[in-house]
């Protein structure tokens, strides 16, 4: 320590040992003058008797301390003059290098800023979901039931709390109609969040309180419908065709909720909670409600959701005598705080982990690569090296030489790399799916500088430690003609194997997400996606409420669908395929196990299944003879049949809503189809009752209707016939969601698409590099043994033979990645189980597939440097230094 | 240059300087290398400037320590003194010394 800080004070101490020697001589000079000497001769004695002062000090300063700083730029600057020495080989490191530590970076921009950043709120390390858990219902938690939200905000474990209800509210007036994502927001949650308005102000409490048709518009709303009017604060703009004074505009960053909270676009619009009377009698139903606390400085998570859990308990307990007896009697709703950040990010940590893990791999892969070429030309470098040990350099300092060289390289890799960072997070920022949260977050802060700076040391250490050992060894121990050690032989051999079995994980991780998608984009959804039209239309409740109304408008609007020239089959329902459904207790007739299965139900308009081409498997579809007043009827799907009545004929059967105490009309099934993946293409298969729009009463998501049209041509060309059908009913009422079924698809499968992309990537680079790398090896190894081939063909060897021996030694290389990385792959990918469809982690099939590909790869690349040896003339050969 | 004198041998300094600072306490370089010539009777031929680097390496050792201070003729010098641990290796080296000359001399004896 005290000779590295010496290094520091390197001035001061120089001054004082001038100061100590002239001292001496000094006092040496006035000795010989006292003893009568004349005062040149006393000078001159006094320099004889001290000796060479400055070697002295040259002496004493190397004794002083290492003078790290001066040989580190003494290396640097010779490390300079070798890498340009040989550009091609700089040049190819350099940019391997930059590949890697870029596409690392780039990707640790997107985990930083999704994983690691906090929420942007105030104190968002604190912040709390509340969430319920009805087990009987399966293991998913939901958000919570309006009267309940009274209760768990009272709580003492938190400082504060607010409410949110997300909504699709319609905007019409100046401007025409449009639906935007909205949310109600009690007025303490704004506060909370610590979020402050652009302009105006936020909720008052009284406001909330006195339902105030008062409004606060996103940064982008306000830009974009409003053209950025600076006197917006004195507009009413319609929402859901009612007044509302808007009263703030919130800044651009500003996003609540979330995206990742199953929200695909950030809320535009926010008016005050203001709960109904009647939204504080639905008990248990409609748990859409989401509160927000923040905890008490100390309160520990597991505290809280205890605190959660008694609540939902008194909850239970204190309901309406009337409203308990309809519940099972051994219905328990749980409840717990879940951390906020925890819900808006858990369901993507995966994907992120598993795209890191991915890039670190081929990282590896390339500091693999550039190790292999530092020891093939450490070999090359023989000479050098072993003179300057000759000269006196110890191993340290011949370590630290080429060390430095490879730290230097990784440093310019890095700088590039950081380039390549920022263009490839531009480039994912554009390509990410719209689902994924807090992407906003994504740049190139001081963390992720931090991180490819680190990264960059940390290769070069990490490929330039073993070249530079072995390449010292043998500078040391042997004389300048030999040229290649057996550590170094198994040094380079064990590092391409390493290389081919990480290139097989991630082709391996690369090949399942393929055949995951595949199977996604091929396999059957139960109904054909192609030309398929479809469209969102909700009836705003102002203008119509009541069932007639919106019964009417669709009665009307059908038909005119039905006959526009291009329609093959058109139809309605409350929710179309890959868009989830609404779920519900149901019982069949006669059943005795006491068991409470959750189905999905959708009301179903028109040539629903036709235009959707769902099969009928059984029975028949809805027609005019199933009109209000008439016999009740449903059609059910294959996986409901199963569930309620396993091996025997559906058709007949009945089955009711809720529990049969309740006194639920009861459905008779008069139809059996085949099953349609309702909430996305990855998740399984679901019992389903559908209705007949016209049978059912009383529902709010009856004024919400789903369109799909099936059509002759493409289906976009139909949309403006829509519209313009849509318009003549109702000019002011907005048309949503115009796109095809494909369109759909593609979109519940944009994260996949990405991260099968990625790591497809990320693989095919991989085998580049590590492709590379044998060819590397093997042509150096031909190189080598160019000599050796020419005695043995001069003996006589055939081609055949030399062929074998120098395959060989490749193959063996293969052989040994192949084992490793299959091994590796059948761990590893296991952590990648919740991005698999259809496929198991250690699918043979996969594996065997990219096994074979590495192989041929492997045998082609070594193609040139073989044929090169077997077409050694021996007397050339012979020659061959 | 007249008479023969014998080159300081490695080793044999480190122990001249702890003996002196321990027979003179608090001293300057330059009072250790009169001490030495002095004591030799300028027998040995010491160049004095090797008395620094090794003053640097027995400082290094944590034997001796050094602090600045005023000369005699109101100069600024830096001094010398023996650490305990310096003090200790002066015994064990003049042990060892000891030990050494005697094996030597009888070595020669026996050889006479």
């Amino acid at each position: 320590m005290k000779r590295f800080l010496a290094m520091f004070r390197k001035r001061r101490l120089d001054r004082d040992l001038d100061d100590e020697l002239r001292f001496h001589l000094d006092a040496q000079i006035e000795e010989n003058l006292r003893r009568g000497m004349a005062a040149e001769q006393a000078r001159r004695e006094a320099q004889r008797s001290f000796g060479g002062v400055e070697q002295v000090k040259e002496v004493y300063r190397d004794q002083r301390g290492i003078p790290l700083l001066e040989t580190f730029l003494q290396d640097l600057r010779y490390s300079q003059r070798v890498l340009r020495q040989s550009p091609a080989f700089t040049i190819v490191a350099i940019l391997t290098l930059a590949l890697g530590i870029g596409a690392t970076s780039a990707i640790f921009s997107v985990v930083n800023a999704v994983l690691l950043k906090p929420l942007p709120f105030r104190h968002a390390d604190r912040l709390v979901l509340v969430r319920q858990q009805i087990l009987k219902l399966g293991p998913q938690t939901m958000r919570v039931a309006a009267p309940d939200t009274v209760e768990y905000r009272k709580s003492a474990v938190f400082e504060e709390a607010g409410t949110a209800l997300s909504r699709i509210y319609d905007l019409s007036g100046e401007g025409g109609p449009e639906q935007v994502v909205g949310a109600r927001v009690s007025a303490s949650l704004f506060p909370m969040l610590g979020a402050m308005p652009l302009a105006g102000r936020l909720f008052s409490e009284d406001e909330d309180r006195l339902r105030s048709q008062v409004a606060l518009l996103s940064y982008g709303l306000w830009r974009r419908r409003y053209g950025g009017d600076p006197q917006i604060l004195t507009r009413t703009i319609l929402i859901n065709r009612l007044p509302y004074q808007v009263i703030g505009v919130m800044p651009p960053v500003f996003a609540f909720p979330p995206r990742g909270m199953r929200l695909e676009e950030n809320a535009d619009l926010w008016i005050p909670l203001s709960l109904t009377a009647n939204e504080l009698r639905t008990y248990l139903d409609n748990p859409a409600y989401t509160v927000i606390g923040r905890l008490r400085e100390g309160i520990s998570i597991d505290r809280a959701s205890a605190e959660m859990m008694t609540i939902a308990r008194h909850i239970q307990a204190s309901f309406p005598p009337q409203f308990k007896k309809s519940l099972p009697p051994d219905l328990e709703v749980k409840a717990l705080a879940m951390p906020f950040k925890e819900q808006v990010v858990g369901g993507s940590r995966q994907l992120l982990f598993v795209l890191l893990g991915a890039v670190g791999f081929l990282l590896l892969i390339a500091c693999a690569n550039v190790a292999n070429m530092l020891l093939s030309r450490g070999a090359a470098r023989g000479r050098e090296l072993t003179l300057r040990a000759a000269l006196g350099a110890g191993r340290a300092r011949l370590v630290r030489q080429l060390l430095t060289e490879s730290v230097m390289l990784s440093a310019l890799g890095g700088v590039l790399g950081i380039l390549i960072a920022w263009w490839g997070s531009a480039l994912l920022v554009a390509a990410l799916p719209g689902n994924l949260p807090l992407t906003e977050q994504i740049r190139l802060d001081s963390r992720v500088l931090a991180f490819a700076f680190s990264v960059s040391v940390g290769a070069g250490f990490l490929f330039g430690l073993a070249p530079a050992w072995t390449a010292s060894d043998m500078a040391k121990s042997v004389s300048a003609g030999m040229t290649r050690s057996a550590r170094q032989g198994w040094l380079l051999n064990s590092l391409v194997s390493a290389q081919l079995a990480l290139a097989l994980v991630l082709l391996t991780g690369a090949g399942l997400l393929i055949r995951s998608f595949v199977r996604l984009q091929t396999g059957d959804p139960g109904f054909r996606t192609e030309q398929l039209l479809t469209a969102s239309i909700a009836l705003p409740e102002s203008q119509y409420r009541g069932d007639t109304k919106a019964r009417d408008f669709y009665q009307s609007l059908l038909p005119k669908l039905a006959t526009l020239p291009a329609t093959r089959a058109a139809g309605m329902a409350s929710d179309l395929p890959f868009e989830g459904a609404w779920s519900r207790i149901a019982t069949p007739e006669g059943s005795a196990a006491p068991h409470v299965p959750v189905v999905y139900n959708a009301l179903v308009f028109g040539d629903y299944f036709q235009a959707l081409g769902v099969p009928l498997k059984r029975g028949r579809l809805f027609n005019e003879s199933d009109r209000p007043g008439a016999q009740r009827v449903v059609i059910v799907n294959e996986s409901l049949a199963r569930q309620f009545w396993p091996g025997q004929d559906p058709i007949g059967k009945r089955l009711t809503w809720g529990m049969p105490e309740m006194g639920l009309p009861w459905l008779t099934v008069v139809g059996m189809i085949g099953d349609v993946h309702q909430s996305a293409p990855d998740e399984k298969l679901f019992p389903h009752v559908y209705e007949p729009y016209l049978q059912v009463a009383g529902h709010s998501w009856m004024r919400k209707m789903n369109l799909a049209i099936r059509t002759a041509g493409d289906p976009l060309a139909l949309a403006n016939a829509v519209r313009s059908e849509v318009s003549r009913l109702d000019p002011e009422l907005p048309v949503t969601k115009l796109r095809t079924m494909r369109q759909i698809l593609d979109g519940a499968l944009a994260a996949r698409r990405l991260s099968m992309w990625l790591l497809t990537v990320f693989a095919v680079a991989a085998l580049l590099l590590a492709a590379l790398g044998i060819y590397g090896v093997m042509a150096y190894a031909v190189t080598l043994r160019t000599r050796e081939i020419g005695i043995r063909m001069a003996l006589g060897a055939r081609r055949a033979n030399v062929l074998r021996t120098v395959l060989s030694q490749g193959m063996k290389l293969v052989a040994v990645g192949a084992i490793i990385g299959v091994g590796a792959s059948l761990v590893l990918t296991r952590l990648m189980t919740s991005l698999l469809y259809g496929v198991s982690p250690t699918d043979p099939l996969t594996l065997a597939v990219v096994t074979s590909l590495l192989i041929l790869i492997a045998l082609l690349v070594q193609f040139a440097p073989v044929r090169r040896a077997v077409s050694v003339d021996p007397t050339v050969a012979l020659r061959h230094e | 240059m007249s008479q023969p004198k014998s080159d300081v041998l490695q080793g044999t300094l480190d122990l001249m300087v702890l003996k002196t600072l321990d027979t003179l306490g608090r001293q300057h370089g330059y009072g250790i290398a009169q001490r030495i010539q002095q004591i030799s009777q300028d027998a040995l031929h010491l160049n004095q400037g090797t008395l620094y680097p090794a003053l640097l390496r027995l400082e290094q050792r944590g034997w001796i320590t050094s602090e600045w201070g005023t000369s005699d003729n109101n100069r600024r010098a830096r001094y010398y003194s023996l650490t305990r641990s310096g003090r200790k290796q002066l015994v064990a080296e003049t042990e060892s010394w000891e030990r050494m000359s005697a094996i030597m001399t009888r070595l020669l004896e026996a050889a006479k």
